[in-house]
């Protein structure tokens, strides 16, 4: 790597060239104040109608805390500094213990009136802020996680980051909480960060902090999640986008910074809210969506938006569309592999539980490994497979059945159909093969498959192991809602 | 002409390389922050251990005081590290959190001392009480590191402005520049323009380099897609 050669690289953007021309010129010290105090925010937010969590009591001194009434506090909430940075000083209960003043955090421990006392006291004394200096505390509602992004985070919020110049969304990222991170959103504390298309709000690229590293700010691509490896993070689209990209642009233009970034979270029942807004927003950004931020602000420098809507066009056309029609497509199916772990369920049987004599009825279940065959059309079993699955008397009824007149064959074809259907309803119909001279008569069998947690019927033809190799061949017919990934050569 | 300003005001050599270097070693800090990339600690604390080992030492050819000033500020790093993880987990006033932190700083220093004493006696120096006192109060910024950010951080963080300490120490040995900052005080007008020139710098800290790397090959493949 030559060190010189990218030095004045002016695609991507660095510290400096992000100071020198972005935040002096546009962000005024008045402004970034502002942009600092959670308070001012949230009056200047409420102002312009932007949602945001409701605050349930600000904390100025201690002897206003000293007269706290701990009783009417609610179960779950958020206790945070008003000027803390990067997450620090944040306390989230999700629950209280019942006639107790003790509250449950999300990890499990409990906090009592005198440890809430005294956590408040250090952020007072400022512990938790930028300087030195005094701060006051505020206890806000807890955001309840979106239904969509629960699987995707680990004991916290997830954080939807914009970059905002000049009433244009830039660039945008979420930023998922893992257990290394301990439930924050915070990148260089362990948490995922997956780049946003900004037209759409799919995501794109992921990263994740390097597990070795002796500087602290590189990071690993990744293409699932770190804490449950089989969950892919491309392609995900977050609802509510275009109304995010909304609170983006209002926040900004409401701030008074030119250059800013938001931060939003996604509630259960209201949808996005702002967490924050940030004057120095930081850089990681560009690496999560694998793309440079400088041009893209170079290309808007000084452009006459007037209104959100149009702000919102713009950033569309300018920077969208990462996103192809294909990935589009992608989103909702199942990633399987070519050698792909299923479970079959076949008949029902009758079984005499052990003490009492009571008949229960189970379900005779195989899990195997299924061929993912893209040549072929329909899909396959194997005969001792589905002797197994206790259709032993099924293929015995058609074995026997041969005939070198193919036409004759399929008059005795229908009628054993019908007759064989009284007793096994999966047979949904037959099949004629030649078989050098003779043909000979199977039966097409519709079972019920475990696909990815995908259940599915599949009409299976029977073949001997010797023609299909695996016990399952999945064909095309079947594979309408999957998408078949090569890379993923050994089943989960 | 210089020269004989010094000579004829009696300006005290010393003082005079005291305050010239401090100019220099502060740009030398910010060079390392915006062109390298390093997150040095504050200003002061760098600085201020350049000083420390430099007054550690007995004599001017000797490397004794880097030698024990390390040592001194690497039981501060450790002792402040194991006694605020001790007492971070206690519930107590944040001052008297400090001040128990800074007895087992000084106890652990008291320690080494001794087991120098009975192990080589005779071998150690006498150390100035000073400087010592100077590299102890790492542990203020060491602790504030590790309670607003992580271990990690702070590690990194103090780590990165000792190493600069250590470079200003070497300068400040350095005979020839030693004499050079005495008797040319206009470098000071060179600092003040390197300094500027420094702060329109918008190019890349070369520790952001390695963290874009993939970024910027990226944007040349997809110029030359548009050709």
């Amino acid at each position: 790597m030559n060190l010189f050669e990218h030095i004045n690289n002016k695609q991507v953007l660095g510290i400096n060239r992000r100071n020198q021309l972005y935040i002096r010129p546009y962000n005024s010290s008045k402004a970034k104040r502002i942009a600092d105090s959670k308070l001012l925010c949230k009056k200047i937010f409420a102002k312009h109608n932007i949602p945001t969590s409701e605050t349930i009591k600000v904390i100025y001194s201690i002897e206003q805390l000293n007269m706290i009434n701990w009783e009417i506090l609610p179960k779950s909430m958020v206790i945070k500094p008003n000027e803390g940075t990067m997450g620090n000083g944040i306390i989230v209960f999700w629950g209280r213990k019942k006639g107790k003043l003790e509250w449950i955090k999300t990890n499990g421990q409990i906090m009592t009136v005198n440890d809430i006392k005294r956590h408040i006291t250090y952020i007072l004394e400022g512990r938790f802020s930028m300087g030195n200096k005094n701060d006051v505390c505020i206890i806000e509602e807890r955001v309840i996680n979106h239904e969509l992004l629960k699987q995707y985070s680990y004991k916290g919020i997830p954080d939807i980051r914009v970059i905002v110049f000049n009433k244009i969304p830039v660039m945008a990222m979420i930023r998922l909480p893992t257990k290394k991170s301990e439930g924050k959103a915070n990148v260089h504390a362990g948490a995922i960060a997956v780049g946003l298309d900004i037209a759409t709000g799919i995501t794109t690229t992921a990263i994740v902090n390097k597990k070795f590293s002796l500087i602290d700010y590189t990071q690993d691509v990744i293409e699932k999640m770190v804490d449950e490896p089989y969950l892919p993070l491309r392609g995900i689209k977050i609802p509510y986008w275009k109304k995010i990209l909304e609170m983006a642009i209002t926040a900004q233009i409401a701030s008074g910074l030119g250059y800013i970034g938001v931060d939003i979270a996604l509630d259960k029942t209201k949808g996005p809210l702002i967490f924050e807004i940030n004057a120095r927003p930081g850089l990681a950004i560009q690496v999560a969506n694998q793309r440079g931020l400088a041009d893209r602000l170079e290309r808007i420098k000084g452009l006459k938006v007037k209104t959100v809507e149009q702000g919102i066009q713009i950033a569309q056309t300018l920077f969208g569309g990462e996103v192809e029609q294909e990935i589009e497509n992608i989103s909702g199916k199942q990633i399987i592999s070519p050698l792909q772990k299923i479970r079959v369920d076949g008949r029902k049987k009758q079984v005499k539980t052990k003490k009492r004599k009571i008949y229960k009825t189970i379900t005779l279940k195989a899990r195997l490994k299924a061929r993912v065959d893209t040549n072929s059309y329909y899909s396959y079993i194997d005969v001792e497979t589905l002797t197994k699955l206790g259709y032993k008397e099924l293929l015995a009824s058609f074995e026997k059945i041969t005939s070198d007149n193919e036409n004759q064959l399929k008059d005795i074809g229908d009628q054993q159909l019908k007759e064989i259907q009284e007793e096994f309803v999966e047979v949904k119909d037959y099949e004629i093969t030649k078989r050098k001279v003779e043909y000979t008569i199977s039966p097409i069998v519709q079972l019920r498959c475990n696909i990815e947690e995908i259940d599915k019927e599949i009409q299976f033809r029977v073949r001997p192991i010797n023609q299909i190799v695996y016990p399952v061949v999945l064909g095309r017919k079947d594979l309408k809602e999957f998408l078949i990934d090569p890379s993923r050569s050994i089943a989960k | 002409m210089q020269t004989v300003l010094i000579h004829s005001f009696s300006f005290p050599h010393e003082l005079m390389m005291l305050l010239m270097y401090i100019p220099l070693l502060i740009t030398i800090i910010a060079l390392a922050r915006y062109v390298l990339g390093l997150r040095t600690v504050t200003v002061y604390t760098s600085v201020i251990l350049s000083f420390a080992y430099f007054y550690l030492d007995t004599s001017a050819t000797t490397f004794v005081g880097i030698k024990y000033g390390l040592l001194i500020t690497a039981i501060t790093i450790i002792t402040s590290g194991i006694f605020y993880r001790l007492v971070s987990k206690m519930r107590m006033h944040y001052l008297t959190k400090i001040a128990v932190i800074y007895t087992g700083v000084i106890l652990g220093i008291i320690i080494t001392v001794f087991a120098f004493s009975i192990l080589m006696p005779g071998r150690l120096p006498r150390l100035q009480p000073l400087p010592i006192l100077m590299i102890v109060t790492l542990t203020d910024r060491f602790v504030a590191y590790q309670i607003k950010k992580s271990l990690k951080t702070a590690f990194t963080f103090v780590s990165e402005g000792v190493g600069i300490a250590v470079f200003g120490y070497f300068l400040m040995k350095w005979a020839l520049l030693q004499n050079f900052l005495v008797h040319h005080p206009e470098v000071l007008i060179l600092l003040m323009i390197c300094n500027i020139v420094i702060g329109n710098y918008t190019g890349f800290r070369l520790t952001e380099i390695s963290r874009f790397n993939k970024l910027f090959n990226q944007g040349e493949t997809e110029e030359l897609e548009e050709e």
